[in-house]
């Protein structure tokens, strides 16, 4: 059994484009899903890979393609650069340890 | 008094043909096999709680407890996902155990040991490791190596497990499944929150 790779993932920055219509809490939940979806499918075909070997820039090219896949099945976006005009600032993804993934933070 | 035992006896009987077991299986079927005309409640943006249901589409009503079960455990909630093509795409049932490691040796006696796991942070540093935000990255690959595996009896106290492919018998829609344990695993004082989350496999 694989301990998982959500220790593996590369750092890298993420925009997260959702529907304009949507309200910040139903955003931001279902962005959590997202991407905890994203980290379900890195984990299952990292299962296939040899156990123990970790391969970053494998495991950041399957992660990118996982993210980008799950926000487009929730209606959204997920892209590496910031939207034309953005001004915001960039958030580190925390994750609550005692329960589910939190993208409140 | 004879006729209000039989009419008690009655009801028992019926509630106990009404209780639908829930598996892998639920996937192939549809919504409406699911719900069988029973109150159910649609999910919107506008009615949002923060009770981690916002991703599903629907989800049973209050009534509907005790009409379900996993692996003869009583189910409290069902949420549901549906695809594009109107199938299920994900069922969530929520259900709450006094004795996390029966619940997980009835599930591991069915389904096997899981393929993965997502470790928590009680369970890293009850074993005297750091969480993994701490450690470098060039340290990666060694903290990794050396994390301890958990066993049938650590189960509940993980944030979640995963089997993949669990019905690739012909026929049956594939299935991964996900046990998340939503309790905080310090506090033995308290029935256990797990969702058993069923997910139409990817292809």
């Amino acid at each position: 059994m694989c301990p998982g790779t959500g220790i593996a993932a590369a750092y890298q920055n993420y925009y997260f484009h959702l529907p304009a219509h949507w309200n910040s809490n139903f955003a931001a939940e279902k962005s959590a899903d997202a991407l905890a979806g994203a980290f379900f499918d890195l984990q299952k075909w990292f299962r296939t890979k040899t156990c123990g070997h970790l391969d970053q820039t494998a495991l950041a090219f399957k992660l990118d393609e996982f993210i980008k896949d799950n926000f487009k099945e929730i209606g959204g976006q997920a892209t590496r650069s910031a939207p034309l005009g953005w001004s915001g600032t960039v958030r580190a993804y925390k994750e609550d340890w005692m329960g589910s993934d939190d993208c409140y933070n | 008094m004879i006729a209000i035992t039989k009419t008690k006896f009655l009801i028992l009987i019926f509630s106990i043909l009404h209780t639908i077991n829930i598996d892998e299986n639920i996937l192939g079927s549809s919504f409406i096999d699911l719900f069988q005309g029973s109150q159910y409640i649609k999910l919107s943006m506008s009615d949002y709680k923060e009770d981690g249901l916002s991703p599903y589409d629907y989800c049973s009503s209050e009534t509907m407890i005790g009409q379900y079960s996993f692996l003869d455990f009583d189910v409290e909630k069902v949420a549901v996902k549906i695809n594009q093509d109107k199938q299920l795409k994900e069922v969530m049932l929520k259900l709450k155990v006094w004795d996390g490691q029966h619940f997980y040796e009835k599930v591991t006696e069915k389904y096997g040991m899981p393929d993965t796991s997502s470790l928590s942070k009680y369970y890293i540093e009850k074993h005297g490791f750091e969480i993994p935000t701490t450690i470098k990255i060039d340290s990666v690959n060694n903290y990794y190596n050396n994390l301890p595996k958990p066993r049938i009896k650590d189960f509940p106290e993980v944030r979640s497990l995963s089997w993949y492919d669990v019905n690739n018998k012909s026929g049956k829609v594939l299935a991964d499944l996900v046990i998340k344990n939503k309790s905080n695993p310090s506090n033995k004082f308290q029935k256990q929150e797990i969702w058993v989350v069923f997910r139409r496999a990817k292809k």
